[in-house]
């Protein structure tokens, strides 16, 4: 998830788009890969860019915060008991697009 | 040993109709266009490096490199645009052109051993390049890409045997080659039956129910699939206890029938219930082309014996031993 800081101080949030459900089945995969990559540098490189296709789409953002996690998912006895999916952050990163932005003007 | 030897080379060595290679070539050829055309409005977010990514390729490509440095990809073809005076962008575009139009006539049978090479290799160079994007479905179709271009084309349904007059080859290679492909299936189905039977996930149904229910594949809401949860169990264990006896249960003939249509089945569901239509039709003409007809049944056509019906261009009839 992306969540997007503007100028004037309002947050919006959002998540990696595609136009095609093709598409939507490889980004699945690469989110994958990006949660199971243990070298951090590789990992860091990967959610940096992955923002910036996210930021291209807003770019009045200033700063950009990826927060990745995994959803657990109940089991079929859990989910008859009425529990629901959760999310558990793993990793999260702060990127100052102000520079960008600027280049961008 | 003699006689080990003879049934070896006969089961090895069977005649074949080149019916097998007509489904792997129209098959994979129609596989090939669905993908270009299915992922045809995110191409260059997907390959693209010039700020228009999602995962710019230099970074996939260097991964690439890190492995080996001979593997295909789109780099070297957009490099080589480059000396051109061509963008990326451009390059890309005329990548998805002429793998769409190689497809094609792969599917027509025009031109048949290199437009397969050239569909093989562009769309090796493709998933190469967005390998951090790329699942099940680019493996296994570049496997039957790898298969069709070596294989011995023409087939008899193919344009460059009807219309341009190419003989088709020797019965016996069609035996050697669609003898490999069925033991790769039976490979590939071996590992990933034992690798499911491994883990207790698919013996209760929750492997299936987890695979069921997670996005992007959810395209039945949990609420109804909880209603058949016992189907789901039922169904997990079939999947491990088909994949992992297929290679024992598709070869004798009061079996092979039930497991050919059980894994059809299976893919069928994969399909439909998950929404990876790509990776249940390349698994379905895979296993077409590798046990269907001529050896899990058979079609009338493909066993009759056809007389030469231009000089020099013969057909042979089918002795497939296995299915007698």
């Amino acid at each position: 998830m992306f969540e997007l800081r503007y100028p004037e101080g309002h947050t919006e949030f959002e998540l990696p788009t595609v136009s095609g459900k093709a598409t939507g089945l490889r980004l699945a995969t690469l989110l994958d890969v990006m949660a199971e990559t243990e070298y951090e540098p590789l990992r860091s490189m990967m959610v940096k860019m992955l923002a910036y296709s996210v930021w291209q789409e807003h770019s009045e953002a200033l700063e950009v915060r990826a927060v990745f996690g995994y959803v657990d998912l109940p089991t079929p006895s859990e989910f008859r008991q009425g529990k629901k999916e959760s999310y558990h952050p793993l990793f999260a990163y702060d990127l100052d697009f102000t520079s960008a932005r600027t280049q961008g003007q | 040993m003699s006689s080990l030897t003879n049934r070896l080379r006969n089961f090895l060595l069977t005649r074949q109709s080149s019916i097998w290679l007509t489904i792997l070539r129209i098959g994979l050829g129609l596989q090939v266009l669905c993908y270009g055309l299915s992922l045809r409005g995110d191409w260059l977010e997907l390959l693209g490096q010039e700020n228009q990514g999602l995962i710019r390729r230099d970074l996939a490509e260097a991964i690439l490199s890190a492995r080996s440095p001979f593997i295909p990809r789109i780099g070297w073809i957009v490099d080589f645009g480059a000396h051109l005076g061509l963008s990326e962008a451009t390059v890309l575009w005329a990548v998805w052109t002429v793998l769409m139009f190689a497809a094609l006539l792969v599917v027509i049978g025009l031109f048949c051993r290199i437009s397969s090479a050239v569909v093989w290799l562009l769309y090796l160079c493709t998933a190469k390049s967005a390998e951090l994007l790329s699942y099940g479905v680019d493996n296994f179709t570049i496997i039957g890409l790898f298969y069709l271009t070596i294989a011995p084309l023409p087939d008899s349904m193919a344009l460059d045997a009807r219309w341009r007059g190419i003989p088709t080859r020797n019965p016996t290679l069609h035996g050697l080659h669609r003898r490999v492909l069925q033991f790769h299936m039976c490979i590939i189905y071996f590992f990933g039956g034992i690798s499911k039977c491994a883990g207790r996930g698919w013996w209760n149904g929750v492997s299936l129910w987890r695979a069921l229910t997670r996005a992007p594949f959810d395209t039945i809401p949990p609420e109804i699939l909880i209603r058949a949860s016992f189907i789901l169990l039922l169904a997990g264990i079939l999947v491990c206890v088909m994949e992992a006896t297929y290679p024992i249960f598709i070869w004798p003939r009061k079996t092979r029938f039930l497991w050919f249509a059980g894994v059809l089945g299976m893919h069928v569901g994969i399909g439909l219930m998950m929404g990876m239509y790509l990776f249940a039709s390349v698994m379905i003409v895979l296993n077409l082309a590798a046990f269907g007809p001529g050896f899990a049944f058979n079609r009338s056509a493909a066993s009759k014996v056809r007389r030469p019906t231009t000089p020099g261009r013969a057909t042979f009839p089918t002795n497939d031993l296995s299915a007698n």
